[in-house]
């Protein structure tokens, strides 16, 4: 029960952390920006609102070079998973 | 198939790591380091290749991490599987010192790994910090501009942290030197170190010795059960690679702060919102308080019910860290280098 609560709040922080990372970026750019832009608009010579679109975090979508090998390879890692997990458990279960 | 294998085995001396282990390594807890380690493979494997398409000249570097994501075969991949692969790191790394400490693994006669553990661990966030700033985005830019401030104000014992200490490279040349070179060279032989310790003084009890009935079960066992986690680690890091690129802004804009650091390093951030030297006292503060720790603590108690004021102040630690994460995520910045 104790290690399934540590489990459950492990996995909510990650999620937060998670979160954080990607969902929030462009929050956080867009929160600050106008503010950090307009202190320092008389010294820079650029157009804040393009600064906005070009320099917020886009999580950039990934070029399909590869694509059918990496799948591939993601998929045999997850059938080997569950291939040692039941060879593991077959034979905890030969032992006892 | 067997006949291949166990002339293999025979000739590189696998039986010789037969020795017997408790059977607790097994468990998820004791096999942390381990998943670390195979982190830390599959980190080396993917930076030789991103290395080979990364330009570390400031006019080039955002551009070339860009050609590695959208042009490369297998850019994207490789770096997806970089970037969670330190994720992941990371996450175990933290998970392993909060064991190490609750099961006071750091005890007599295990108080030097500790010590190489917590250096590992600092050599850990310097790989993660110039990792951050290679990709030289308006995160990256920052995140160099608070190194320099910090060295800047350490005066000479900064200098070598500085863009003063030479003008024929660029810093970002000389964090992708530290990065790939440096930081490497002296990673490996501690790593080396901290393992042979391991082996040297054993893994540590689950429980007091005089209550002890712990199965033993040979090491090469324990090391089948790792290459379990080591799988699941790929399968999962591979999954987050082929579905979540990692963030990559443009080519930072020289002047203004708007972004914040990676989770990992986002608690200095909430602290530098308090007061902007916290940037120079709190990693060094909280590393003489982990090298500390095997000395603060002496006495061979190990079990959590009489470590009750150690473990306390522990967890009130980490609460106190995570609560400065959460408090760096959702702050605004109320500073500026």
């Amino acid at each position: 029960m104790k290690n399934s609560s540590l489990l459950i709040g492990i996995i909510l922080f990650c999620s937060i952390l998670f979160s954080y990372t990607f969902s929030g970026a462009e929050n956080k750019m867009a929160s600050h920006v106008s503010g950090q832009v307009a202190e320092h608009e008389e010294d820079l010579d650029f157009d804040s609102m393009e600064f906005m679109e070009t320099a917020s975090y886009q999580i950039t979508p990934p070029s399909s070079k590869g694509y059918p090998f990496a799948a591939l390879f993601t998929g045999t890692m997850w059938v080997l998973l569950i291939y040692f997990i039941l060879k593991t458990k077959k034979r905890r279960g030969e032992m006892s | 198939m067997k006949n291949f294998i166990h002339f293999f085995a025979n000739r590189i001396g696998w039986g010789g790591l037969s020795y017997p282990v408790p059977s607790h390594a097994n468990t998820f807890a004791y096999s942390l380091g381990g998943t670390t380690l195979i982190g830390f493979c599959i980190l080396i494997i993917s930076g030789i290749f991103l290395a080979q398409y990364y330009n570390p000249s400031p006019e080039e570097a955002n551009q070339s991490v860009r050609y590695i994501s959208e042009q490369a075969y297998l850019g994207w991949y490789v770096r997806g599987l970089h970037f969670w692969s330190m994720q992941l790191v990371t996450v175990c790394v933290a998970l392993h010192l909060v064991r190490t400490f609750i099961t006071a693994s750091f005890k007599n006669p295990r108080e030097i790994n500790w010590i190489g553990g917590v250096i590992l661990l600092g050599i850990t966030g310097a790989f993660i910090f110039t990792g951050t700033v290679l990709k030289w985005d308006q995160e990256a830019y920052e995140a160099l501009e608070h190194n320099l401030w910090a060295a800047n104000k350490l005066g000479p014992l900064g200098l070598i942290l500085s863009d003063n200490f030479t003008k024929s490279v660029s810093m970002l040349g000389r964090l992708y030197g530290i990065h790939t070179s440096f930081l490497p060279i002296i990673f490996f032989p501690l790593l080396g170190l901290h393992l042979f310790l391991q082996k040297l003084h054993g893994l540590s009890e689950k429980k007091p010795i005089e209550n002890n009935n712990n199965k033993m079960i040979p090491f090469t066992d324990h090391l089948k059960h790792l290459a379990i986690y080591g799988v699941g680690a790929l399968a999962l890091v591979s999954t987050l690679a082929v579905i979540i690129a990692p963030p990559l802004g443009n080519t930072p804009v020289i002047g203004i702060e708007v972004t914040k650091p990676p989770w990992m390093f986002v608690w200095i951030f909430a602290l530098e919102n308090i007061w902007v030297p916290f940037l120079i006292f709190a990693p060094p503060a909280i590393f003489v308080f982990l090298f500390s720790v095997p000395f603060l603590e002496r006495n061979n108690d190990t079990l959590i019910s009489q470590r009750k004021l150690p473990v306390s102040i522990f967890i009130i630690c980490i609460l106190i860290f995570v609560a400065l994460i959460i408090f760096g995520m959702i702050s605004t910045t109320g500073h500026s280098m």
